[in-house]
């Protein structure tokens, strides 16, 4: 037990000691921690309106200076940081959930028809661009932000079931796979014996890689309000109000797109890392997200 | 060799079955709609006459098949429906026909910006692989790919809008009626777009760059002692850049999503913007008839990209063959 604790650390060390890793994880973890634990003592209250202090520019009292209705922005921004990380980490779960057995299948049976059929869906749903199925199923649906979270799911879905089918076909394709194959092996205990084992590396880097994607998707969908709802807003949202108001005060959409910015960069930081630090012959190709 | 007719048939026969289940994912999104699709798709636009018109449109009144085998009838002979809240009954295709150039325009800018600053930069941060210039290029690449094209249109306006007042906010004048005030209208917009292409192109080209340098022909041509210049052009470049066609092809898909929301900043009355006021105002037709627009458009698009490629490299249709 003590081996496998050891090798775990030893491992953890060597991803964390690659410079990108180490700066996003340590952006990303200080935004959520300062904005959870700022929101849940009530340092941070961003529903108290002053009106007497509406659109005042960033001071000592208020950092990021207040909104049309005299509420903090910082507070608002630290509420909008959970939403956004919350609504683009369900999407990625969701389009996880439908990507990978879409991907697995498909390369488990190569060749056959059940690939043909499932690629050539994947080949069409991605023909419609990513903001557009979004926005054509939120407006379907109802706008809202689980509605979001399921419809970034299935923009991204197909992205992963292509990306997961390569990786897959790669694993397969080695030798110890065909010895256990040989020997009798069933299909579900070689996708648990062999495939997800071999594959949890880039399936990890895929996932920060979707989920920098699906951060950027959620804002442009809120920026153009069909996401979240005042005045629970996810940065996208603020930065959406601020735009109104864009002569006046400077402050009210560009310090929350600073932290929309931040927050996508620290994702992708991590998400180029470990694409970098992980087994070269399973590279993700960023550039097709 | 085989012949090059051969090979664009067998990308053609792939177009109408990926056609078919565009049209198949959009019509299980409006049946999937719960509770009375028609009163929850017209929201407060709600009233009878609207309603049995957009039931009848959508085959909404038969069973699922032949509600969709009627639909896609329709589609395929170009109705689309008419909108239901345009006062004077616009046809969905003449709106969508009416929009097209604006939004063509638009793509077509951004797609010269991208292209040109991301083959520049990717060139020069490739060919200075590690260096101090390639570093810099890398950082500001990854920097930019991490902000939504949103919040650089809004650095846009608040730089030459608001700080400078160089260039007009929002609006549009078409290119025949003052072709400097169309310009000068299109130039924030089209940079907001295109600078996100440029970086997944910078991206592209510099990695094939890289691959190209430590290929064996330029090896051999470095070995025969070539000038380092006619290296570059002829061997690096030329074989370098043939990807950058198709990743082109493909980046007009988050280049055209991205337009909903350039355009609706930038009030550009594009196809884009017709998409966001359809929501909006609850124009389901509307909405439908450009969603699937946008599909047929990038499916299109790529399969000329797709026989380009084939037709300028011959090592695709060599492996093509073998496949």
């Amino acid at each position: 037990m003590k081996v496998i604790n050891a090798k775990i650390f030893s491992r953890l060390y060597g991803i964390l000691k690659e410079p990108r890793i180490l700066a996003g994880v340590m952006i990303l973890s200080s935004m959520i921690l300062v904005s959870g634990i700022s929101l849940a003592i009530g340092l941070a209250d961003p529903f108290r309106t002053m009106v007497s202090k509406p659109l005042q520019p960033p001071s000592m009292i208020h950092l990021a200076g207040t909104d049309a209705l005299g509420r903090d922005l910082l507070s608002r921004i630290f509420l909008g940081i959970l939403i956004s990380l919350f609504i683009s980490l369900l999407g990625t779960i969701i389009a996880f959930l439908l990507g990978l057995p879409m991907g697995f299948i498909s390369a488990i049976y190569k060749g056959s028809k059940v690939d043909d059929v499932i690629m050539r869906i994947v080949d069409s749903l991605l023909a419609f661009p990513a903001l557009v199925l979004v926005l054509f199923i939120s407006a379907s649906f109802g706008q809202g932000p689980l509605i979001s979270s399921i419809a970034i799911g299935i923009a991204e879905a197909p992205i992963v079931a292509r990306l997961s089918r390569g990786t897959m076909i790669g694993v397969l394709s080695n030798q110890f796979v065909e010895a256990a194959v040989a020997i009798g092996a069933g299909k579900l205990w070689i996708i648990a014996r062999y495939l997800l084992p071999h594959s949890s590396s880039v399936l990890i880097t895929h996932f920060t890689l979707t989920l920098s994607a699906a951060i950027i998707l959620e804002s442009g969908l809120s920026f153009l309000g069909l996401s979240t709802s005042p005045p629970i807003l996810s940065l996208g949202g603020i930065v959406r109000e601020g735009f109104l108001y864009l002569e006046t005060a400077w402050w009210y959409s560009l310090i929350p797109s600073m932290f929309l910015v931040l927050l996508v960069l620290s994702v992708s930081l991590v998400g180029d890392g470990l694409n970098d630090a992980i087994d070269p012959r399973y590279k993700v190709s960023r550039e097709y997200i | 060799m085989p012949g090059l007719g051969k090979i664009i048939a067998r990308r053609l026969i792939v177009i109408p079955p990926t056609l078919l289940i565009i049209t198949l994912i959009v019509y299980t999104v409006i049946r999937l709609v719960p509770g009375n699709p028609v009163q929850a798709l017209l929201g407060e636009e709600y009233n009878e006459a609207a309603a049995r018109e957009l039931e009848k449109q959508l085959g909404l009144d038969k069973p699922p098949i032949l509600g969709y085998i009627d639909w896609l009838g329709k589609v395929f002979r170009g109705d689309l429906g008419t909108s239901i809240v345009l006062v004077n009954k616009l046809k969905v295709s003449d709106l969508l026909l009416q929009r097209l150039p604006v939004t063509a325009e638009l793509a077509l800018l951004s797609l010269l910006i991208g292209l040109s600053l991301g083959i520049i930069l990717g060139v020069v941060s490739g060919l200075n692989r590690g260096g101090r210039i390639d570093v810099i290029i890398s950082s500001i690449l990854l920097l930019n790919l991490a902000i939504p094209v949103f919040i650089r249109a809004i650095l846009l306006v608040l730089i030459f809008s608001i700080a400078l007042r160089l260039l007009p906010s929002s609006g549009y004048v078409s290119m025949s009626e003052d072709p400097v005030g169309n310009l000068r209208l299109m130039i924030m917009p089209s940079l907001a777009a295109g600078l996100g292409v440029a970086s997944v192109i910078a991206r592209i080209t510099r990695a094939s760059v890289i691959d190209a340098m430590s290929s064996d022909y330029v090896m051999v041509a470095q070995a025969k002692g070539l000038p380092r210049g006619l290296i570059i052009y002829s061997y690096i470049l030329r074989n370098a850049l043939l990807p950058i066609i198709t990743i082109a092809g493909l980046q007009l898909g988050s280049l055209l999503g991205g337009l909903v929301i350039t355009e609706s900043i930038f009030r550009i009355p594009g196809i884009g913007s017709l998409v966001y006021e359809s929501i909006i105002q609850r124009d389901y037709p509307v909405l439908l008839g450009s969603v699937l627009f946008i599909a047929l458009v990038y499916v299109l698009v790529n399969l000329v990209v797709d026989i380009l490629y084939t037709v300028a490299d011959p090592r695709v249709r060599y492996e093509g063959d073998k496949r």
